[in-house]
C-alpha cells in the first residue's frame, strides 16, 4: 500500500488542565495550521477527549501527558487508566509496562526542561532500565525548534539510546497551550502512515514502528530503492538512498518564515556523518550500509537568514 | 447541598514531590459533588526566590551550557502549585492542573468542570487527593470542602 505523510502535532493542551484553549479552538486552530491529526495530552487528565468527536478533523489520538515530580511522560491511547499518581524514579519501567499491557505508549516529554520549582516535575529525573519500553522522545520541544540547548541534549540522549540499540522515534512537542507567542507556526512532527486518509490507529502505529520526521516546517525523508524508509530494517550492503523534500505545507501556511536547506547528513553510530552533501532539492547516493546499524538523516540550513540550523531530523533506518 | 467536610492542611517544604489524600464517604448518591480548594501563600520573590531559581539552574544544567541560560532572577517570581485530583467508587475522575490557587470543581453527569470525568456520583468510598508539585514558600495553608447535591441516581 502506497504510504504518505501526515503533519501532526504531538503534544496539546486545553482549558482541562492549563492551556487556554477550548477543545474547539484547539481543533480549529490545528486545521488552520494545515495539522492532519493531533494528540490530546492534558496534564493528568483525559476528559476533553469527548468534546473533540463532535469534529471530523484533525484526527486525535487521545492521550494524557503524565505530570509527575519527577518527569513528564506522554502516556497515549491506554485503555485502562494506569495511575501516575504513585510513579517515582525507580519504578518508572513498571509503570510503562503497564501502560504497554494497556495497550498504550509512552513518550518522554521535554527530557531536558528546567525541574522544580522552576518547571514543576519538567526534567527528567526517572531511572528508566529497559529503553525497550520508551517509544517515542520529543528531541525538539516548545514552540521553537531551533537547536537550543535543551533539544541539543534530547538529540544527544535519543542519539546514545540508538547507540545502544534501542529503536526510539524521535517527536516535536510544541507543548501547545495557547496561540500567544508562538514561534515557527510550521514545526511539527510529520508521521509515515499508511494509505491516504490518516486515521488514530495509523498516528499509533506511526510513533510505534518509528515512522517520523522532526521539523521545523520542510518534509523531509530518505528511502532505499526498494521503498523502504524511516523505522524499516534494511539489507546491509551498497545502498541507493534518494533523499526528499516537501515545502507544499510550509508554501500553503504563509507563515513568513523563510527557510533554507543546504546540507543534508546521513549519520550512524556514535554520531559518525557518513554523508555529507549539498542540497539540491532531490538528491541520490550509494551508500555502504554496515549490519546492524542505524542511519538517520538531518537538513541543515537557513531559518530566517540565521545560519546553521537544524531544519529537519528523521527517524532512523536500521540494518539487519 | 450539604456538607462532606471542611478542613485547613498545612503543607510544609518537606512535603514537596508527594500526595496527601482525603478519603471521604458519600452517604448516598449525588447529582453533584462539589470540591472547593485553595491555597495561600503562592509566590515567593526577592532573594530568596532567586537562590532557589539557581538551584534548580544548577542541578538541571551543566556547567558547560549555563551560558545559554539567564540569570536565575528571569525564573522568579517562583510559584507554589498544589493540584487536586479525585477518585470515585468507580476510578479515576480527573484531575485540575493548574495555577490558580482558588478552584471550585464541580462533578455531575451532565457536565462535571473540565479536567474531570462527566458521570454518575455513586455513594461510597470517595477521596480527594492534593499533589504538591512545588513548595517554595516554606510552608502553605490549604482549605478543602466537599460539598454535595442530593438526588442523584
Amino acid at each position: 500500500m502506497m504510504r504518505n505523510w501526515f503533519a501532526c502535532e504531538l503534544h496539546c493542551h486545553t482549558l482541562h488542565s492549563d492551556g487556554d484553549f477550548s477543545v474547539e479552538e484547539l481543533m480549529r486552530t490545528a486545521r488552520e495550521r494545515l495539522l492532519d491529526g493531533i494528540n490530546l495530552t492534558d496534564h493528568n487528565t483525559d476528559s476533553g477527549v469527548i468534546e473533540t468527536k463532535a469534529f471530523s478533523s484533525p484526527v486525535v489520538l487521545p492521550g494524557m501527558e503524565w505530570t509527575t515530580y519527577f518527569g513528564h511522560m506522554l502516556v497515549l491511547d491506554c485503555k485502562q487508566y494506569v495511575d501516575w499518581r504513585d510513579a517515582v524514579p525507580d519504578t518508572i519501567d513498571q509503570k510503562m509496562r503497564q501502560v504497554h499491557e494497556n495497550g498504550g505508549l509512552c513518550g518522554v516529554a521535554h527530557p531536558f526542561q528546567l525541574g522544580t520549582p522552576i518547571c514543576t516535575g519538567g526534567h527528567w529525573d526517572y531511572h528508566v532500565h529497559d529503553w525497550s519500553l520508551v517509544n517515542y522522545i520529543e528531541i525538539f520541544s516548545e514552540g521553537c525548534p531551533f537547536l537550543n540547548s535543551a533539544n541539543r541534549r534530547a538529540i544527544a540522549l535519543w542519539q546514545s539510546l540508538l547507540d545502544k540499540g534501542y529503536h526510539i522515534a524521535p517527536t516535536f512537542g510544541r507543548d501547545w497551550h495557547r496561540t500567544a507567542n508562538n514561534k515557527l507556526l510550521s514545526a511539527c512532527t510529520y508521521l509515515l502512515c499508511d494509505g491516504e486518509t490518516l486515521t488514530p490507529a495509523k498516528m499509533k502505529q506511526a510513533l510505534l514502528s518509528g515512522r517520523t520526521c522532526v521539523s521545523a516546517g520542510p518534509l523531509f525523508y530518505f528511502e532505499t530503492a526498494n521503498g523502504e524508509s524511516v523505522g524499516d530494517t534494511v539489507k546491509s550492503g551498497a545502498t541507493d538512498l534518494t533523499f526528499y523534500t516537501d515545502t507544499k505545507r510550509l508554501e500553503a501556511l504563509k507563515t513568513g518564515d523563510k527557510m533554507d536547506p543546504e546540507t543534508v547528513r546521513l549519520l550512524t553510530n556514535g554520531g559518525e556523518v557518513v554523508l555529507e552533501m549539498p542540497w539540491r532539492g532531490e538528491l541520490s547516493a550509494t551508500v555502504d550500509l554496515l549490519p546492524g546499524r542505524y542511519y538517520r538523516a538531518e537538513l541543515w540550513g537557513k531559518i530566517n537568514e540565521k545560519p546553521g540550523q537544524l531544519l529537519a531530523a528523521c527517524a532512523a533506518v536500521y540494518t539487519k | 447541598m450539604k456538607t462532606v467536610f471542611e478542613k485547613e492542611i498545612l503543607v510544609t517544604e518537606k512535603q514537596e514531590k508527594t500526595n496527601i489524600a482525603v478519603p471521604f464517604s458519600l452517604p448516598t448518591a449525588a447529582k453533584q459533588v462539589v470540591v472547593h480548594f485553595s491555597y495561600a501563600p503562592k509566590k515567593l520573590e526577592g532573594e530568596a526566590a532567586e537562590q532557589k531559581a539557581e538551584d534548580c539552574l544548577a542541578r538541571d544544567v551543566p556547567q558547560e551550557e549555563r551560558v545559554n541560560y539567564p540569570d536565575a532572577s528571569a525564573y522568579t517570581p517562583l510559584l507554589n502549585l498544589i493540584t487536586v485530583s479525585v477518585d470515585d467508587p468507580e476510578g479515576y475522575r480527573g484531575c485540575a492542573h493548574r495555577q490558580n490557587p482558588q478552584q471550585t470543581h464541580i462533578l455531575s453527569a451532565g457536565k462535571s468542570s473540565p479536567g474531570f470525568l462527566s458521570r454518575t456520583c455513586p455513594a461510597g468510598d470517595w477521596r480527594v487527593m492534593l499533589h504538591v508539585h512545588a513548595l517554595v514558600t516554606g510552608s502553605c495553608t490549604c482549605k478543602l470542602a466537599v460539598d454535595y447535591e442530593e438526588g442523584g441516581e
